[in-house]
């Protein structure tokens, strides 16, 4: 990939303009909260959303760095950044294949054998084939590494049993990389095979999971006696953890760059407007309640715009990126039990069709997932102590014992010894 | 603060370090605290040639922003000398001395020959009465000023019957002005009471018009919350090597998860600290009307996280951290003192409330 002059780049990003201005003038960015989706019912949502997909390839506005055997445009970081920079003002439809193709088609370059690579790449930029990754599962918790959904040779196919969960929209994806265990007598680390996985095959069962906001925005899947070619191997066998390490950096790398790209993080009108109507817009407490949120909010975003500069230019370790999630998780969670507390006796009953009447209760139910979700709070603080100020690491029970002798969850009753 | 001019403000703070490190440490803090000793000229005088008295004198950009930088590092030695006060005196009088007040003072104190405090007077707070008489202004009350028995001058601030604040120039020693020192929270920052019994000031002694309002406040908010993020940073560093060597049941004390997760929070306060306090200085810098927004989440923010910062960092020493000699309890005293003066959380909440819940209402 060869360097942008400073003319090629104001060129780029004028003509970009110009086509977003024609093709996705529906799609600025709207005000409010986005909201939930929902795990049933997506069909019109993934036609949208892969109908636009295959006109930004089109465009040659998907894949800019990838490379042009695959698909791509083969152009420098540059290009990249300007089209985030631009299409920050926007919610395209097809965010809802961001992790297909910034995640999943991402992984297979870095880690796909050539065919692979020439057969999905650039279906996966054109939205032809949606991806999903499948990494937890029920038993696991924050302990990737300690899956148990296994994988036995039958030939040349491999036979897969075992459960993921917490995947969003399984029902409308094609593919998946999906880690399984492919030797038990190892380490956990050591014994794990990513596979690609045909998401219409028989043999995967997706089930919805209700959460306690009452939506349903993600599914479980059961795989049972699911056969996958040998071929569908994604880097070497027992070299899975490998490729699930450079998945994660290479999500974390991506969400660091929808940070930056994203606008300010809100404000706060509809805690106002919820003072209002309860009518204690001149309480003292009420007005303190709003002013702080106001205060975190923009600490936040202040906080962001610093740390994401200092570790692009070096001034912190990329460790400090643990901060922006803690932050912004406390920030979501404080605004919600801050809505509650001011609607008051409003969040505890409501009219049943009215869905701003419903907005605190739910907004508070839902938030809570903000401190588990994409790496809990205990997880990221562990990380932050030790990645950027390299304190020891967590004992661990685990990290040299062969998976087959390692603790699993207790049954009620039994001893806790091994 | 933020760096938009090269290496400079690196280089300001490199100088300020090493300057404070050699000759004002926070031992020197703590000895002079002890012996209740007044200030030291000889070093006054070396801060003013090191141009640090009257930053602000010739324009804000550059010098609100070394401003900032040096008082992140005062804040790192919890330093005595009250050069942030001084700094707002000179540029108070800079921008709406008459001649002859710009002839008397503008000099030596950027020389470090003078000593120049201000009191804080918050406008709601003023207990200072001026009133207009035949030969000057007769001033009634008082007023609790860093270092005001030891200044040469101190600019105070009073109001007027109809309620506008008028700003005086008092001279040390003007006949009435009775000054106690007072027992002070932080070993840094001492104060004195001044009474007035009905004092007479000469009309010249009036600093611009009643009612000038320079945002002098608003600098000096800004500009503590600087100090108190450097007093804040130097704290935790000092306690994270702590956690680095003190072994409990056979291990260090970082290797407990406790105590990472802790650690982990106190940097997120501080690196948001940092965040919001260089907003803040810098949107002052350059005049952007966010400032006034900018200036109260500072403070806000600053007020409630730093006091975290210090109290914990007094925890993770354990017993140690409640005896005298330890330094951690300067770094609380700074910052808990800091956290009170200039409008406290809620005060500045109130008024955030006031700014944004009116933006708020007015969407239709």
């Amino acid at each position: 990939m060869t360097g942008a002059s400073d003319r090629q780049v104001m060129e780029y990003a004028a003509a970009l303009r110009e086509w977003l201005r024609e093709h996705a003038a529906p799609y600025r960015r709207p005000e409010g909260p986005i909201p939930p989706r929902s795990a049933t019912g997506e069909d019109a949502a993934f036609a949208e959303a892969r109908r636009f997909q295959a006109e930004l390839h089109a465009a040659g506005y998907a894949g800019i760095t990838v490379p042009r055997e695959y698909g791509g445009q083969g152009l420098s970081e540059e290009y990249q950044r300007v089209f985030d920079r631009e299409a920050s003002g926007y919610r395209f439809p097809s965010y809802l294949l961001d992790v297909s193709v910034n995640i999943c088609g991402q992984v297979l370059l870095a880690y796909g054998s050539d065919e692979q690579k020439t057969r999905h790449v650039r279906r996966i930029l054109s939205g032809e084939e949606v991806w999903l990754q499948l990494l937890s599962e029920p038993s696991g918790g924050s302990d990737l590494a300690a899956l148990v959904t296994r994988a036995t040779l039958d030939g040349d196919q491999y036979v897969l049993n075992g459960e993921k969960t917490w995947s969003t929209s399984a029902a409308s994806a094609d593919f998946a990389l999906c880690p399984a265990r492919t030797d038990w007598t190892v380490p956990k680390h050591q014994g794990i095979t990513v596979f690609i996985v045909d998401m219409r095959s028989p043999g995967i069962e997706i089930r919805p999971i209700k959460q306690i906001d009452g939506e349903m925005e993600f599914c479980q899947e059961y795989l049972t006696d699911l056969s996958v070619p040998a071929a569908n191997v994604v880097g070497t066998l027992n070299g899975g953890w490998t490729v699930v390490r450079g998945l994660l950096e290479i999500e974390h790398r991506w969400s660091g760059r929808r940070t930056t790209g994203r606008r300010a993080p809100g404000d706060v009108r509809w805690l106002t407007a919820l003072a209002a109507q309860a009518g204690r817009d001149t309480d003292v407490a009420a007005r303190k309640l709003i002013a702080s949120v106001h205060v975190q909010l923009r600490a936040h975003e202040l906080l962001t715009a610093r740390v994401t500069r200092a570790i692009a230019n070096g001034e912190l370790n990329a460790g400090y990126g643990a901060l922006l999630k803690l932050s912004n998780d406390a920030l979501v969670q404080r605004r919600a039990e801050v809505a509650l507390a001011l609607a008051g006796a409003r969040a505890v009953a409501w009219a049943p069709d009215d869905a701003e009447a419903a907005r605190p209760a739910r907004s508070f139910l839902n938030s809570r997932s903000a401190s588990i979700a994409g790496g809990s709070s205990e997880i990221q603080r562990n990380n932050f102590s030790e990645r950027a100020l390299g304190l020891p690491r967590e004992a661990a029970a685990d990290r040299d014992i062969p998976f087959d002798e390692v603790l699993h969850d207790l049954v009620r009753g039994e001893d806790a010894r091994a | 603060m933020g760096d938009p001019i090269g290496g400079e403000l690196a280089l300001v703070r490199r100088t300020a370090r090493r300057f404070l490190s050699d000759r004002a440490p926070i031992a020197r803090t703590r000895n002079e605290y002890e012996a209740d000793a007044l200030m030291d000229r000889e070093l006054w005088r070396e801060m003013g040639s090191l141009g640090w008295l009257t930053l602000l004198a010739d324009g804000d950009e550059i010098g609100i922003r070394a401003l900032g930088a040096i008082a992140e590092e005062l804040g790192a030695v919890v330093c005595d000398q009250p050069v942030l006060m001084a700094n707002i005196v000179s540029r108070a009088v800079a921008r709406l001395g008459s001649a002859d007040q710009r002839d008397l003072y503008l000099t030596p104190l950027a020389a470090g020959e003078l000593i120049a405090t201000t009191d804080l007077g918050a406008a709601d707070d003023v207990a200072l009465e001026a009133t207009p008489i035949a030969n000057g202004i007769r001033l009634r009350g008082e007023v609790i000023v860093e270092r005001g028995d030891e200044a040469d001058v101190i600019l105070v601030t009073s109001k007027l019957a109809d309620g506008r604040i008028a700003r005086l120039l008092v001279p040390a020693r003007t006949a009435g002005v009775c000054a106690t020192r007072l027992s002070p929270l932080d070993f840094g920052r001492r104060y004195a009471r001044l009474s007035f019994d009905d004092v007479t000031l000469d009309p010249g002694d009036l600093l611009g018009d009643p009612g000038d309002d320079e945002g002098d406040m608003r600098l000096a908010t800004a500009l503590i919350c600087a100090e108190s993020l450097g007093a804040a940073a130097k704290a935790f560093d000092i306690t994270l090597a702590y956690m680095r060597t003190r072994v409990v049941f056979g291990r260090i004390l970082g290797s407990y998860q406790v105590i990472k997760h802790r650690l982990t929070d106190m940097s997120l306060w501080l690196e948001t600290s940092r965040a919001v306090t260089e907003a803040a200085v810098d949107a002052l810098a350059v005049g952007d009307p966010a400032a006034v927004e900018l200036t109260r989440v500072a403070k806000a923010y600053v007020s409630e996280k730093a006091p975290f910062v210090a109290r914990d960092c007094v925890q993770l020493h354990g017993s140690i951290g409640f005896t005298w000699e330890h330094d951690i309890h300067l770094y609380l005293r700074r910052i808990e003192a800091n956290a009170l003066i200039l409008g406290d959380v809620d005060e500045h909440l109130r008024g955030i409330a006031d700014l944004v819940m009116a933006r708020a209402e007015a969407v239709p």
